[in-house]
């Protein structure tokens, strides 16, 4: 079968010396980069490029997809020791993931990590071989009117992730759509919200706002109780996930794998998209639901698997045809086209070794990360053990580098402290961060997508409904809506007859 | 033994640090330390590769490492910003294509004159865009294009990369050129436009070689036209405007370097030199091929003709940004 | 009338000032139609739909009861977030390694077990830490020293 000749001429390419080599350097330092928070891949494959200049083409990929992929993985360790998203995807990893921590569960909880993400990676692998250019094609035919549904369905999905109170989870959700609009707006060129400062003309960090509330919100929310908190260094139960545990993660990590290997394909929507919509998914259909948000370890499986399958599946556009599904790609195909190589469809052809070396690279990548991680989920979880007013100044001082270092400008550690400032007085309140993270994200996509889609139509609001993948979403969003009201007004009958 | 050792050290680091402290001297051994070059979008772009390529060679012909540094944002503004409070002693320049031109009058709040706040080292190519429309779309040629435009206009879709963006403003002379106002449908970048077009959503634009050459060979894309003088050796198939009969229509990428205000001229020269050296580079050449792209010629790799390309450049730009009436800010 | 819950009432308060300012700034911009919406339509829905969301909170803040909101650590949100604020202003021209070593025992003095001698100790050592692997290592354009100190 040519699939076997293709995977053939795969392995010949990745299993040299040297491109092993550039593969296990590319993941560990997307590990280390994973696990520093702030400092993302984007900005160290910036760095790095230039060093690609001297390296054989096959090997730069591959060491560039290593990082990549490789900071997947990273970006849960700090979600769960300590409540700060290494990675953007990661902030979903921070719902339960930190929760099991406190509880002591943070070696369980790495673990299921690692195992999801290795298991999401190498069937994302998989499919990557056999069905990338079909897959390819699929993506295309996401127009604007099917992706504005897709984020409609994503903004359910938003409520659904509420813990508390709707109404705040809905006030949430609208704040963090407001906020993402600051900035410039696509279709007219207009600055919103940005006061003549150019800084904020392409709006707000998505990392600095999570690591704000997340990170900075967390550390003082912690000094708030330092007196009395209970910290997890007197018990650390076993690393080792047990016999429930390992049953209770198959199913998450099958969700999680499918639905983040689906939605990376999309250019724009990404890994961010899958983690949160892979959660909401688990939430919903677990039997275990009511234990999300406090250390339920599906909530930590499916995410997992999702964003670490959606980082292997973004490459599908960018190699097959030449699209850039996220700045890391760009980044990417920057570097192929210093090589004098022209990404798009003839690459497939023209360079076989490179198209199927870099996939086969990335089920080997997958191994390596699982016997790096596996392993050091001991000396991470020692972190834990580390008193915290000596471990929270490190944490700070990452936060505070790694913001700098995504647009090199002190003005986001400025925004850095006002979120951090936000993020705990809206904890105070009772105001969940995670549903305004999304509408963060989704916000200016939504209105970017609606408007461009009437553009289209030329006015026509019906294309939403014309459009069958569109109108398929819709359907979807309704009957999560209702879904997800059913037992919001059952439980308020039982609220009122509880008053009374 | 020692104390003869030492007082010749210190003898020796008094002539350095006087020497250093001489501006003529420091010029003289201009440079000293690494260079760092400006540029103005994100890494992996079109303008970040050519100022890579261009970075490598001027390094090895300076003989200090040139380092590239991405300064995104606002559109391409906020870079030559950075370079207006940079020090003038030609450690820091700056790399800015097309948009140098075109953001005093999109931008009516600028904080620079581009013509006023820098010194102009010289052009370094031009890129040419050229006229794609998505599969099955009905016309073939230019000519073709023209007319089923004039007679669906109600109908037809134009994506650009952004306000501001090259495929923007060739947007806007097309329809100047032709007489005809189409519906624009901006994208965030040239990717999610590509893509768009790929899929069959939006019917053309126009978008620089480097991005719609592979597209145009695998033959998922139509190309109608190559919008230089001259046909480009990556796809020598493709008619210029001048050739398919729209002659008006002519727009190209060019990149540019710029230091700051008040970098001494023997520095600007040094640059200007090294600049011409780079683009002799036969890797730089055969590389910007690939992009579709060759270096300038070498008269106008120098201060006089960069400034004076820029200043042309405003004027053509200027009248047909204000009749459209859309601004950046 | 009393507010009962007054974590209800201060989130409101928040949602109504914040969909009001949100309002009030989009009115510069276009709004457009419906169908073919200016940069101002959006904005102004939105904040409007947050403002209603305060409004039923804020109503709601007066029967529902829910518990208080909690002593305000007022302390460690000024450090923490005020030693983050200093790093960022400082950086360029203190340069890194004085303005992390400041952000660092700033914060640290908002832990009550601060003490100065290991507090000057960690924040040395992490900052050489950053130093080493962030700027050095990975090439983060921060100065080091800063333009006061002649960098």
């Amino acid at each position: 079968m040519e699939l076997l000749n293709n995977l053939a001429v795969g392995f010949e390419a990745a299993l040299t010396w040297t491109n092993l080599v550039y593969c296990f350097i590319g993941v560990f330092l997307g590990t280390l980069i994973g696990v520093l928070p702030g400092l993302g891949p984007t900005a160290t494959i910036a760095m790095l490029l230039p060093i690609t200049f001297t390296l054989p083409p096959v090997s730069a990929l591959i060491m560039l997809a290593g990082i990549y992929y490789g900071s997947q993985y990273g970006g849960s360790t700090t979600a769960i020791l300590v409540n700060l998203p290494g990675e953007a995807a990661s902030v979903v990893t921070t719902l339960d993931g930190y929760q099991m921590a406190r509880q002591g569960r943070a070696g369980v909880a790495l673990a299921t990590a690692a195992i999801g993400s290795f298991f999401a990676g190498t069937v994302a692998t998989v499919i990557i071989a056999f069905f990338a250019p079909p897959l390819a094609e699929i993506g295309l035919m996401f127009g604007a009117a099917e992706y504005f549904s897709l984020m409609v369905l994503g903004l359910v999905a938003a409520i659904v992730l509420a813990r508390g109170s709707l109404l705040h989870a809905l006030g949430m959700v609208v704040l963090g759509l407001l906020l993402g609009l600051i900035g410039t707006d696509v279709n007219s060129g207009a600055l919103r919200f940005t006061f003549d400062n150019p800084r904020l003309a392409d709006g707000i960090s998505f990392v600095v706002v999570a690591m704000g509330m997340f990170g900075l919100g967390e550390i003082i929310r912690n000094l708030e109780h330092e007196a009395t908190r209970t910290m997890v260094t007197s018990k650390i139960e076993s690393l080792i996930p047990t016999r429930e545990d390992v049953r209770r993660m198959i199913a998450p990590i099958l969700r999680g794998t499918a639905i983040g290997s689906v939605l990376g394909i999309l250019p724009g929507s990404g890994s961010i998209l899958g983690a949160f919509a892979a959660y909401s998914v688990e939430k919903k259909v677990s039997k275990y639901s009511a234990e999300f948000g406090k250390g339920a370890i599906e909530g930590v499986a499916a995410p997992e698997s999702a964003n670490n399958a959606g980082a292997q599946t973004s490459f599908i556009p960018m190699l097959t045809l030449g699209i850039p599904s996220n700045p890391v790609m760009a980044l990417m195909i920057g570097a192929m086209i210093i090589q004098g190589i022209q990404p798009g469809p003839a690459v497939i052809d023209e360079q076989p070794d490179l198209f199927w070396g870099v996939i086969v690279s990335m089920w080997i990548g997958n191994l390596f990360l699982v016997i790096l991680n596996l392993p050091l989920i001991g000396l991470w979880v020692r972190i834990v053990t580390v008193p915290y007013h000596l471990l929270y100044p490190a944490i700070l001082a990452f936060a505070a580098v790694g913001v700098f270092s995504l647009n090199n400008t002190e003005f986001d550690v400025l925004l850095l402290a006002l979120f951090g400032v936000l993020g705990y007085v809206f904890a105070k309140l009772d105001c969940e961060p995670a549903p305004m993270l999304l509408g963060f994200i989704l916000g200016p996509m939504m209105e970017e997508y609606l408007r461009r889609a009437l553009l289209l139509s030329r006015g026509d609001p019906m294309t939403f409904i014309e459009r069958p993948i569109s109108a398929g979403l819709l359907a979807c969003a309704v009957v999560a809506i209702i879904i997800a009201f059913l037992p919001a007004i059952s439980r308020k009958r039982e609220e009122v007859f509880q008053e009374d | 033994m020692k104390l003869k050792f030492r007082n010749l050290a210190i003898a020796a680091a008094t002539v350095l640090g006087a020497a250093m402290a001489n501006p003529a001297i420091h010029a003289a051994n201009y440079p000293t330390k690494p260079i760092t070059m400006l540029v103005p979008f994100s890494a992996g772009g079109p303008t970040d590769t050519v100022a890579r390529l261009l970075a490598q060679a001027m390094g090895a012909d300076l003989g200090q490492q040139v380092i590239v540094e991405n300064v995104a944002g606002a559109g391409g503004t906020l870079a030559p910003e950075r370079l207006t409070r940079s020090a003038p002693d030609g450690y820091t320049i700056l790399i800015h294509h097309i948009g140098m031109s075109t953001a005093p009058t999109l931008y009516r709040k600028l904080r620079y004159n581009p013509l006023e706040d820098f010194e102009h080292i010289g052009l370094i190519n031009e890129v040419p865009m050229t006229i794609v429309a998505r599969k099955d779309f009905p016309p073939n040629t230019l000519t073709e294009l023209v007319e089923y435009v004039k007679a669906n206009k109600d109908k037809v879709t134009y994506a650009n990369a952004g306000i501001g963006a090259a495929s923007h403003l060739c947007g806007l002379l097309f329809m100047s050129t032709v007489g005809v106002q189409v519906t624009t449908v901006p994208y965030k970048g040239t990717g999610p436009a590509m893509n768009d077009l790929l899929g069959g959503q939006v019917d053309f634009m126009c978008d620089q070689t480097t991005n719609t050459t592979s597209q145009i060979k695998g033959g998922k894309i139509k190309v109608y036209a190559i919008t230089t003088g001259n046909r480009v050796s990556s796809l020598p198939d493709v008619p210029t405007t001048k050739e398919a009969g729209l002659p008006e229509l002519e727009v190209s990428v060019w990149h540019g370097l710029y230091a700051p205000k008040g970098t001494p001229k023997e520095i600007v020269e040094r640059l200007s030199k090294s600049l011409q050296v780079a683009l002799k580079d036969p890797t730089v050449i055969e590389r910007f091929g690939d992009l579709g792209t060759e270096p300038i010629a070498q008269e106008r790799a120098t201060p006089q003709a960069h400034r004076d390309f820029l200043k042309a450049e405003i004027d053509k730009w200027a009248p047909i940004i204000k009749a459209a009436g859309t601004y950046a800010d | 009338m009393s507010i009962r819950n007054p974590k209800d009432f201060w989130a409101g308060l928040i949602y109504v000032v914040l969909g009001l300012a949100a309002v009030y700034i989009a009115q510069d911009y276009e709004m457009g139609t419906a169908t073919r919406m200016g940069p101002g339509y959006f904005p102004t829905l939105l904040g409007g739909f947050l403002a209603l969301i305060g409004v039923v909170s804020l109503v709601r803040s007066f029967y529902v009861p829910g518990e208080p909101v909690g002593a305000l650590a007022l302390k460690a949100t000024l450090l923490i977030c005020g030693a983050t604020l200093l790093f960022g202003l400082m950086l360029r021209g203190a340069g890194m390694i004085v303005s992390m070593i400041v952000m660092l025992l700033i914060s640290s003095y908002a832990s009550v077990r601060f003490r100065l001698v290991p507090a000057v100790l960690l924040a040395v050592g992490i900052t050489a830490f950053c130093a080493l692997v962030f700027v050095r290592g990975l090439g983060v354009p921060m100065p080091l020293v800063g333009s006061w100190f002649g960098g």
